[in-house]
């Protein structure tokens, strides 16, 4: 079965990114396929490469980052939500004249039309909040 | 048939709880997982729930908070796999914050 | 690696809008959302329940508080094809509020009409 898995949640700020690491991670240990994580609003800080989290919490950006290299997933933070956050590519960071880009490595940044596409061609779309 | 879930016991709670029909069930998540610590005040919100309306809670969030022994009966307890072979169980999963 | 939009069966869509405008993000997500599913050819109604009645309130002066007047989105989204805008009864009933004086005309339904929308719609989001 197909999930997409839409995250509105930073990490460690609230339940809902680890919430949504776990399950996506059971789904594909019961071999589903996801088709998409969408990171929306706060989740969009799971795509930042500029991360550290102290030495005894989980590197969840770093655990997100794990899986969707193993599993090929489509990883996208959606743009506007990853703009007002400092997430921004290297072709935004130019744009924006940052200096500096964030977007960790395995996600892209697209439009809010990603998540409609990705209900679309879902069997479920879940949502963890905050 | 849908599985609603809901990760605060607060408000949002008792909205999802108002709009539920008795083929729906309910997943608390997250620090949800409070609606079920056994207290007079949750029974009766519970209680006065259609008792065809399956009830979960989450293990791990349980376990965290320490109050797995302290629950309401009327929850069955579940995982992640369980969560995930939830969600295809029901039409789809909403989720209420 | 940047997606492509798949052409789809159109999916119907009910956005809740339970939250109150200005504290947070979430009534411009749902709104966003509401919009960009009506873009994308999506079925979308949108119902506004306890505290997301407020956003429906005429006299937002939005700008005082350096704010974009979600009134202002709201009453754009008909243009934009958002099929129907409701409101719960039962939320403008405790709220001693009259849809009569709200930005837009709305659809007032019940309780158990939304219980029958939340089953009829392929994707429920709740903000």
């Amino acid at each position: 079965m197909k999930f997409s898995i839409v995250i509105h949640g930073a990490p460690w700020s609230a339940n809902a990114a680890l919430s949504a690491l776990r399950f996506t991670e059971a789904a594909l240990e019961c071999g589903h396929e996801i088709v998409r994580l969408f990171f929306y609003q706060d989740g969009a800080s799971n795509g930042s490469s500029l991360c550290v989290p102290p030495q005894d919490e989980i590197d969840i950006p770093g655990q997100w980052q794990a899986l969707i290299k193993k599993h090929e997933i489509d990883a996208v933070v959606c743009a506007a939500s990853a703009l007002k956050r400092g997430i921004l590519d290297k072709a935004e960071a130019d744009r924006y004249e940052k200096n500096a880009h964030s977007l960790l490595t395995g996600f892209s940044v697209s439009g809010l039309g990603q998540l409609i596409d990705a209900c679309g061609q879902s069997d479920r779309v879940v949502s963890f909040v905050i | 048939m849908i599985l609603h879930t809901i990760n605060k016991n607060n408000e949002a709670l008792e909205r999802c709880l108002s709009l539920l029909r008795e083929e729906d069930a309910v997943l608390l998540i997250e620090d949800g997982v409070y609606a079920a610590l056994d207290s007079e005040e949750n029974e009766t919100v519970w209680s006065n729930l259609s008792p065809d309306i399956k009830k979960y809670a989450m293990v791990n969030d349980l376990a965290a908070r320490g109050i797995s022994d302290r629950m309401l009966p009327f929850f069955e307890t579940i995982d992640w796999s369980g969560f995930v072979s939830l969600s295809l169980e029901y039409e789809k999963v909403i989720s209420w914050g | 690696m940047p997606s492509s939009f798949q052409t789809h069966a159109s999916q119907s869509y009910l956005i809740i809008a339970r939250s109150s405008p200005y504290v947070s993000q979430q009534a411009r997500a749902a709104l966003d959302i509401a919009l960009t599913a009506a873009a994308f050819e999506q079925t979308v109604s949108i119902v506004f329940m306890d505290a997301g009645l407020m956003q429906l309130l005429k006299g937002q002066q939005a700008d005082a508080a350096d704010m974009k007047n979600i009134g202002k989105i709201i009453t754009a989204l008909k243009l934009y094809e958002v099929n129907r805008i409701l409101v719960h009864q039962e939320s403008v009933d405790k709220h001693n509020l009259d849809p009569a004086e709200f930005v837009e005309a709305v659809e007032v339904v019940t309780g158990d009409e939304i219980k029958g929308l939340i089953a009829a719609a392929d994707q429920v989001m709740v903000f």
